[in-house]
């Protein structure tokens, strides 16, 4: 990069702006201190109790940095984000000359600055660690890049959920850091301990057959992550009123996801179990999309306006406002495609060595995961066009009674028929619930008696939903195309009326 | 020059603003005025483009706001009802936030930021935090970053509200320094009385549709029909009430402050030979007023046969 391009970079106003509010003096001296103060505690502890050499001290440091960049630093973004969005200012630069680029790049690296500045405050003292000898330099600089990208993944994360999340005046950053650290705190520390150890294994994985250093396929897997979470926050960034993906660039998703998972996992026989992961991955990757690019009412009339004024019946498929059923056929395709290809490519290997090999039904398990993703995106639509606003509510009561409820009742019966006859009933019931049915149904074996009742469980009510949904669907797309005639039919007269 | 063609915007299950069409001249302040829920800050935030139109084309300085919103905002300025300001930065950090945003020039700005504070009488409060400014000053301050990347059209939501009296006669020169500089300006207000103090059009919004639209003196003549008179007369006023009554023009004359008020249709030169017949009948005339009707009038009058 010349000189001049990172000048003008760096002359981000947003980035500036961040800059001169969390860079005062004065906060950030106390921020220093405090930071300070922990670094010198864990090294006088590592002296004391002669933790240098097992990699514990840096472990702890390493723990202190995650917290300061990973969770203070994406809470940070979430809560500059969410303040300039409900106080309205974000408005104010979308409609500046800054390209969505530019304020989300802004924002992404300007509002953890100071979390930046306290994260290189404590990068002597791992350097301190590194002269004790654990972790290597090789290690070292692999812990690094890996926390600055995971912070990037997480930052990016924050940045999305505050462009999409109900516009709040007084973001709850703070508070949820709090929890986060009252729930994860005491695992994250453990982990983080032995982290010196686990990277001075030089641990390879493949990809495609492959074999690559971990951190390659990691960061390969983290770009794609990252690439569409700033695709998206882009999106929300230059209007407030767009989904976050458009349909296309969803099925990229998609599609990149698959190519990722089917090349980490394949052939790798030693985790065979990692199919029925990949597929519940998939499906709920499909899931989270579909919400995105799902019209309302509202958007799917303005897209009758906007075809009728151009003279159309209706907008293309691939149009924001068009409703989701071809996308929707073409994400159940990849999903099909991808655990087929997965649980083709592992057929006739060897028995699993480290994790057991599913002995249920995977075929079924994966058309039970495709079923899921079409009833619930065919479901989503339709109480969307069906009932306007309150289509949320509506299908969030038909998630509970179909996805929770049959695990409430599962438990239930599970409890009260005592350890002896407990996993017969309940696992039938249970896999009425597509969160348990599709794991359930690949590793249910065929020696259990009751597996043709669990994978009957999980398979059909997908089957009947699909079925429902779809006869459904098409019923509240024609009851609203006669609304929208109707109340076009009606402003035509009344503008004729006009003088 | 701000032309809007066939505007339709809808939010969740409401039509905002539904086939507006508008075309607002360069040098003109247009003053947007409706009730609450009329459609004018949809309009408004449709015309810069943060909201996308169901549908319809709006061309704001020659540029069309769907197809180039990147260089809508350059031409355009536009200032919202309530002040959004990041209240963790200083008064002067904010104006150079927003100069650098519009690009420009580094060494350029303070020299800017110092100009437009000054303007808006903001110049003591440069060092201040943005969050100790009252309500009036945020609006002083929003207004300074509004004209920070000299726009040739403006868009003033409720400009004047929280502003005190000094700040609004400011406002009022400004404006009008603006438009005589060949800057178009809308603005939407509910104080009907200082509007009419600075509008040179108006545009009368009802329920999301346009009622009535143009040069105030048009609309005024298309609405009301007819100009008032007020006159007053020293002595016996039977020759006065005679020789109006007598002008085909004049209305039914109504006794208000000591003084004859009618509504007279016909300009300023049949007001004029009016005049002169009086005069030419020796009727004493003390004061001889033509009155247009202001803009609360007018609203109140397109509103309730709109109502109606």
């Amino acid at each position: 990069m010349s000189g001049d391009r990172l000048r003008e970079w760096l002359d981000n106003p947003i980035l500036v702006k961040h800059v001169r509010s969390r860079l005062r003096k004065q906060p950030l001296a106390v921020a220093i201190v405090v930071v300070l103060v922990f670094c010198l505690c864990i090294v006088w502890a590592g002296y004391q109790l002669q933790t240098f050499a097992t990699g514990q001290a840096f472990g702890l440091l390493f723990a202190l940095q995650t917290i300061i960049l990973v969770v203070m630093g994406a809470t940070q973004v979430g809560s500059a984000v969410g303040a300039a969005r409900a106080s309205g200012i974000l408005d104010f630069h979308r409609v500046s000359p800054l390209t969505p680029n530019e304020l989300t790049l802004g924002f992404f690296f300007g509002a953890p600055i100071r979390e930046y500045v306290l994260f290189a405050c404590t990068l002597p003292f791992s350097l301190l660690c590194l002269a004790f000898g654990t972790p290597t330099l090789h290690g070292f600089v692999q812990l690094m890049v890996l926390l600055i990208a995971a912070a990037w993944v997480f930052h990016g994360l924050a940045l999305l959920n505050a462009l999409l999340a109900k516009a709040r005046a007084n973001p709850r950053g703070v508070v949820g850091l709090v929890i986060f650290v009252v729930l994860f705190g005491g695992n994250l520390l453990f982990g983080l301990r032995r982290s010196a150890a686990l990277v001075d294994m030089d641990l390879r994985l493949t990809f495609y057959g492959m074999s690559l250093p971990w951190l390659a396929v990691v960061l390969l897997h983290i770009s794609a992550v990252l690439f569409f979470v700033f695709l998206a926050g882009r999106r929300k960034m230059g209007s407030e009123r767009i989904h976050p993906l458009s349909k296309i660039q969803a099925i990229a998703a998609q599609a990149t996801l698959a190519f990722l998972l089917v090349g980490t996992i394949w052939r790798r026989d030693e985790y065979a179990a990692l199919e029925i992961v990949t597929l519940y991955l998939l499906v709920i990757t499909a899931v989270l999309l579909i919400l995105m690019v799902t019209p309302n009412r509202a958007e799917y009339d303005k897209g009758l306006w906007r075809a009728r004024k151009g003279g159309k019946s209706h907008l293309g498929w691939w149009d924001d406002l068009s409703l989701n059923r071809v996308f929707l056929a073409i994400i159940c395709v990849i999903v099909l495609a991808t655990a087929t290809l997965i649980w083709n490519g592992d057929m006739g290997q060897q028995a699993s060595t480290i994790m057991p090999v599913p002995t249920g039904s995977l075929p079924l398990a994966i058309a039970a995961g495709v079923l899921v993703v079409a009833y619930f995106g065919l479901a989503h639509q339709y109480f969307a066009l069906r009932f306007g606003a309150r289509g949320k509510i509506y299908f969030g009561l038909f998630l509970f009674l179909a996805w929770i409820f049959p695990l409430l009742a599962g438990s239930i019966l599970g409890m009260a028929s005592g350890p002896l006859y407990a996993g017969r009933e309940s696992e039938v019931i249970f896999s009425l619930s597509p969160i348990a049915g599709i794991g359930l149904t690949a590793t249910t074996g065929d020696t259990a008696s009751f597996s043709k009742g669990v994978q009957a469980s999980a398979i059909t009510p997908a089957l009947l939903f699909t079925f429902v949904f779809n006869t459904l669907l098409v019923s509240a797309r024609r009851m609203a195309q006669r609304a929208f005639l109707a109340a076009a039919d009606s402003t035509k007269g009344q503008s004729k009326e006009q003088p | 020059m701000i032309k809007i063609r066939d505007l339709r915007v809808d939010y969740d299950n409401v039509c905002a603003v539904r086939d507006l069409s508008l075309e607002v001249e360069p040098g003109e302040v247009c003053g947007l005025i409706g009730p609450n829920g009329a459609g004018k800050t949809t309009t408004m935030r449709a015309m810069i483009g943060l909201i996308e139109p169901t549908y319809g084309e709006i061309n704001v300085m020659g540029v069309d706001v769907r197809e180039r919103p990147q260089d809508v905002c350059r031409v355009v300025g536009f200032m919202p009802d309530f002040p959004p300001v990041y209240e963790d930065l200083q008064v002067w950090e904010f104006l150079d936030l927003f100069a650098a945003s519009y690009g420009i020039p580094r060494d350029r700005r303070p020299l800017e930021v110092g100009r437009h504070l000054e303007m808006v009488g903001l110049a003591e409060k440069r060092a201040a935090q943005v969050v100790e400014l009252s309500r009036g000053m945020r609006q002083r301050l929003m207004l300074a970053k509004t004209l920070i990347p000299q726009p040739r059209a403006l868009l003033l939501d409720e400009p004047a509200s929280g502003v005190d009296p000094q700040g609004r006669i400011d406002l009022k020169n400004i404006l009008r320094r603006l438009a005589e500089e060949g800057r178009t300006v809308v603005i939407s207000s509910h104080i009907l009385a200082e509007m009419n103090e600075f509008c040179t059009s108006v545009a009368i919004m009802e329920q999301g549709s346009l009622v009535v639209s143009g040069r105030i003196d048009d609309v005024n003549r298309r609405v009301m029909g007819d100009s008032l008179l007020s006159v007053e007369v020293l002595g016996e006023p039977a020759l006065f009430l005679a020789v109006v009554r007598a002008d085909p023009r004049a209305g039914p004359l109504e006794r208000k402050n000591g003084a004859y008020e009618f509504r007279f249709r016909g300009d300023a030169l049949a007001a004029s030979d009016l005049l002169a017949a009086l005069i030419h009948q020796d009727v004493r005339v003390a004061s001889f007023v033509r009155r247009r009707d202001n803009l609360e009038d007018l609203f109140l009058k397109v509103g309730s046969r709109e109502l109606a």
